[in-house]
């Protein structure tokens, strides 16, 4: 299935439309919804959203670009990390924010 | 350097925090139903890996497909929704065990059972999957785990670091067996270490667990024994998980060279447990619909069983499984697969319960393929030809009632082994020492109580003991060591056997 939505989504992010009605037309609900899964996942993965406390830096985007080559690159500001930025690529998630280690913190010293 | 310098230096350092980023790899609840969840993302999950949902709740990894993780859920609740965030933790499933757990009743998370909270100190997290001990870290098996029963220490003798199967149907003594032999650990026969035992109850009913763990409290044998339990009423996950938490609570203390046993009562549950699991997974059903790797399973579980050598730090773990077979099965696919793993098995049946011989020990088919270096020489010098004995005798038992047309001889085979069953015959909770089987089951092997009424054979066995205290303190001491006997110490035993038989004609 993530080979197909390869051949309907391109790497530029455009869609076979052609390949795309053939989907539409020629698959059953499940298959459709096996389908609609894995699309969602591969534009997960094609993408890196970055959430960062106050104001993102030039350079903050670049490091990421350089990080992950070919993924579209989503700035969005969240104060409530306190500070850091928490990043996430496809299903990773880099979390360097305070309120992060502040809640990993927390765990530690609910499981002693 | 100034010292200043080095105090500016430290100040400065500890003026800083490092915050490590967290590295996670998410993924999304997509389905869930019947303790089962399907997950897509944790492209990066393992097989085996423990996972934690958004709330808080654990899971297990059991399936990683195409397209999704099947993840088991490790909790009664199951109040997982659709959509919900779950995260792999890089972390095998493990239990925190210490010292502290003796006595106590706990489920296969370590969560306390019996209303009593739980602290425990300088715990060390040990994994519910592990590799068993190599070839190289084990030591054979040479001292004896004593179970208190004659029977099974004379016949079937179980060693340190062993793995012993229990096999019978339902109501023939299996439980009554492993507990009579937990309780017997308190005695410390023969100057052994201490046992420390673990018993591992799955798929039972709470009130069964609850009565075995009241009679273990009066028997004074929770002071070294800890209680996992998985009752019929938990989750299926719960059931499968409770016999790897036993066996890793038994490595801990092995680990720390100390001698540990574990009863895993039944694993007949647990592979129906492990089946219902494999059939909601969707994973291709075999042989009475278990799962291809039921053997497995069971395999890697017996296998953490084992003697360490002095260079591994000399402890071990024996496991006792129990199987219940239907009847009298012993040919079905989990009974099969389990006598294979195991290292012998004392087989109990029900026409022999029925007939009041108790244990209902199956003589002729029950073994122990390494026991027999585990015994006391004294012991073994008295039962070597015991099960001969009473091989001949139930071979010539069904011409009994011939009476007296049979040869003089086939009649005295006949009388002997009629004494021999009786003697073997044994109340529950009420195990033997060592020196205790060796008097007993010399008298009635040797014929020393041909001459007894079968009747009384049960009162000699009542009177012999306190008969060779008096006066005979020298002899119950050498004795005492469990070492062989010379003839000397035979005839004097043979003597006061004598004696006591004599009185009771």
């Amino acid at each position: 299935m993530d080979r197909l939505v390869r051949l309907v989504l391109a790497s530029d992010g455009q869609v076979d439309e052609q390949a795309a009605a053939s989907v539409l037309s020629g698959f059953t609900r499940a298959q459709l919804k096996a389908f609609l899964a894995a699309l969602r996942r591969e534009i997960l993965r094609r993408k890196v959203s970055v959430e960062v406390a106050g104001e993102p830096g030039a350079s903050l985007g670049a490091a990421v670009a350089e990080r992950y080559p070919g993924r579209a690159v989503e700035m969005v500001r969240q104060e409530s990390l306190g500070a850091g930025v928490k990043l996430r690529a496809g299903d990773d998630i880099v979390d360097a924010s305070i309120q992060g280690y502040i809640k990993g913190i927390i765990e530690k010293l609910e499981e002693s | 350097m100034k010292a200043e310098d080095l105090v500016r230096q430290i100040e400065q350092r500890l003026g800083t925090v490092e915050v490590a980023p967290e590295v996670a790899n998410v993924g999304r609840v997509v389905g869930v139903a019947d303790g089962i969840v399907k997950a897509d993302g944790l492209s990066r999950a393992g097989y085996g890996e423990q996972v934690e949902f958004s709330d808080g709740r654990r899971g297990l990894v059991m399936n990683l497909d195409e397209d999704f993780a099947s993840i088991l859920i490790l909790s009664e609740d199951t109040d997982i929704q659709e959509g919900m965030e779950v995260r792999t933790t890089s972390m095998p499933l493990s239990l925190k065990v210490s010292a502290d757990l003796l006595g106590r009743v706990i489920d296969p998370f370590g969560a306390p059972l019996d209303g009593k909270p739980l602290n425990l100190t300088g715990a060390t997290p040990m994994p519910l999957e592990k590799i068993a001990p190599g070839v190289t870290k084990r030591a054979p098996v040479d001292s004896p785990l004593k179970t208190g029963i004659k029977v099974v220490d004379a016949l079937t003798p179980i060693g340190r670091g062993q793995r012993q199967l229990i096999v019978g149907d339902r109501n023939t003594g299996k439980t009554a067996l492993v507990i009579d032999t937990i309780i017997n650990q308190r005695s410390r026969d023969l100057g052994l270490p201490q046992v420390i035992c673990v018993y591992c109850a799955i798929g039972q009913k709470r009130g069964t667990i609850a009565r075995t763990v009241a009679k273990l409290h009066d028997e004074g044998a929770m002071d070294y024994t800890i209680v996992v339990a998985a009752s019929a009423s938990t989750p299926a996950s719960m059931q499968y998980l409770a016999p790897f938490a036993a066996c890793a609570i038994g490595e801990y203390f092995m680990e720390r060279g100390q001698d540990a046993l574990v009863v895993y009562d039944d694993l007949s549950r647990h592979a129906w447990a492990y089946r219902q699991i494999s059939l909601l997974l969707a994973r291709p059903a075999g042989r009475e619909a278990y799962p291809g790797d039921i053997f497995y399973l069971h395999s890697r579980l017996l296998e953490r069983a084992a003697r360490l050598s002095r260079e591994g730090g000399g402890g071990s773990l024996t496991a006792l499984p129990i199987i219940q077979t239907l009847a009298s099965d012993v040919s079905a696919y989990i009974p099969t697969n389990v006598i294979s793993i195991t290292d012998g098995q004392i087989y109990l049946e029900t026409d022999l319960f029925n007939a009041g011989i108790r244990p209902s020990v199956n003589a002729g088919l029950s073994v122990s393929r390494v026991g027999g270096k585990a015994q006391s020489k004294a012991l073994r010098q008295v039962s070597g030809l015991l099960r001969l004995e009473l091989a001949q005798y139930q071979s010539l038992a069904a011409f009994s009632q011939f009476g007296s047309d049979l040869d003089e001889a086939t009649q005295r085979r006949i009388t002997r082994g009629k004494r021999i069953v009786e003697i073997l015959k044994q109340r529950q909770f009420a195990p033997m020492n060592d020196l205790a089987q060796t008097v007993a089951i010399h008298a009635a092997g040797a014929g020393l109580l041909d001459e007894v009424p079968l009747e009384m054979v049960a009162e000699f066995e009542r009177r012999i003991m306190d008969h060779l205290r008096t006066g005979r303190a020298a002899l119950v001491e050498t004795l005492a060591t469990g070492k062989k006997m010379e003839d000397a110490t035979l005839a004097e035993l043979n003597a006061a056997i004598a004696e006591l038989a004599k009185t009771l004609r």
